[in-house]
């Protein structure tokens, strides 16, 4: 992005969503300034973030008058703007495909491992609540059949979109990033090819960026 | 070139979805029923197109898409003519584009999660189950689905459509659940947020809508 002032990320890297602009962001090689937006005490529904969101969710991102909320739409304005190949827009074809698998990420995957997140980690560490079992039972299985469907897809194309690693893949990292450091890591045993693509795009210097970041909120 | 095919009902609220973009830009299309009593959304041939099993799918020559979001999006692309709207933005420079993808997302992310549960409690269930209504889920959703359109009312006094002053492909995407939703007793709701009720209007005005609409059943006995 050249000489232009630095965009800005508002949210806790620790976010997945705010990790999965951070990732775009440094595939593209972009300066960027993040501004931390403190949840648990409620800044992000306070006056100057709903200014920036309208839902007072994170992240929020400002690139000089424009200002854009919803994760995928700042990914693909940050890979659109740094001319990254991550969205194959050149093709028809592949870029349908990317789409196609970057909406499933989001209501299969993301769904499903946000459900567990929220009643492994932040219900217990951020609420005082305890875990509700049955609630992560039913997401785990609708989490295994997704990545049942991956690992199908896996035998036959080295990434999800195709041989070509995409948005669609990279979408993944934060969750996974969570999902690896938790008690729930070995249901990825029983799907090799998804677990060898996991730890492909885990070895990404984009990726470890930003998994020290997320680590380090 | 021969029409591309889209797999799944058009009563189906992902399926209208894709067939408003076919009747926006006025490509022909063939759809080709997928029999779910019958679990045919199980069999090999239909996971080979959708593999989540679900509908709609969608072929063009070699290309087999899956996602009603993505295939919309791929329709709208390819199919364009010069005298069709750009629903997408993507001629209007990236700001224009992602302020369609913004509201695109929010369809998906805040507004679909809040109204859904009423239309599938209301009547997908009962139709397709015979189940009855759960009052507690109806009642929670519109307690989520009134602080949406709050934020959407807001949104509609400073901008014309909710990604800016042209009609796109974030505001296409409310019909469907919108749409039954409508048919639902709390249609109602709609009317405490004028200018959320006149966008409203506004989309059901199009010719592209009310093609789709015609194949979309508006009562329902269970």
């Amino acid at each position: 992005m050249g000489t232009e002032a630095k965009v800005k990320v508002f949210g806790p890297a620790r976010s997945t969503c705010v990790a999965r602009v951070l990732v775009c962001l440094e595939e593209v090689g972009a300066e960027y300034e993040l501004v931390h937006v403190h949840l648990p005490a409620g800044e992000h529904k306070g006056p100057a973030h709903l200014a920036r969101t309208l839902f007072g969710q994170v992240p929020a991102f400002q690139d000089g008058d424009l200002i854009l909320f919803e994760s995928r739409a700042i990914s693909r304005y940050v890979l659109r703007k740094g001319a990254s190949d991550l969205l194959r827009e050149n093709s028809l074809a592949e870029s349908a495909t990317v789409d196609a698998w970057l909406e499933a990420e989001s209501h299969n995957f993301d769904r499903a491992m946000s459900a567990i997140t929220f009643q492994c980690f932040v219900v217990p560490m951020f609420m005082g609540g305890t875990t509700d079992h049955k609630i992560v039972e039913e997401n785990m299985e609708k989490l295994k059949a997704a990545l049942g469907v991956y690992e199908e897809r896996l035998t036959r194309f080295k990434y999800l979109a195709g041989d070509f690693i995409s948005l669609a893949d990279l979408s993944h990292c934060p969750m996974a990033h969570y999902l690896l450091a938790s008690p729930c890591a070995s249901v990825l045993d029983a799907y090799p090819r998804v677990k060898d693509w996991v730890d492909g795009m885990m070895d990404r210097p984009s990726v470890k960026k930003v998994m020290e970041l997320m680590d380090a909120s | 070139s021969s029409p591309v095919k889209v797999f799944g009902h058009a009563t189906s609220t992902n399926v209208a979805r894709v067939l408003l973009c076919l009747e926006e830009v006025g490509a022909e299309y063939e759809l080709v029923p997928v029999d779910f009593l019958a679990g045919e959304h199980n069999t090999p041939e239909h996971v080979q197109r959708n593999p989540f099993g679900k509908i709609p799918a969608f072929q063009d020559g070699d290309l087999v898409l899956f996602e009603s979001r993505a295939i919309a999006r791929y329709i709208l692309r390819k199919y364009r003519t010069p005298g069709s709207p750009d629903l997408l933005g993507e001629n209007g420079g990236a700001e224009e584009a992602a302020m369609v993808d913004v509201w695109t997302e929010v369809e998906a992310q805040q507004y679909h999660p809040a109204i859904s549960p009423v239309v599938f409690e209301c009547i997908i269930f009962p139709v397709m189950r015979g189940a009855k209504t759960d009052q507690k889920v109806v009642d929670e959703s519109l307690e989520r689905l009134r602080l949406v359109l709050g934020t959407y009312e807001e949104r509609l006094s400073k901008s014309r459509y909710l990604a800016g002053d042209s009609f796109s492909f974030a505001d296409l995407n409310h019909f469907p659940f919108t749409f039954y939703f409508m048919a639902t007793p709390y249609a109602a709701l709609l009317d405490e947020y004028p200018r959320v009720k006149a966008w409203w209007e506004d989309l059901m005005a199009r010719p592209s809508v009310k093609r789709v609409c015609a194949n979309m059943p508006t009562k329902f006995c269970f």
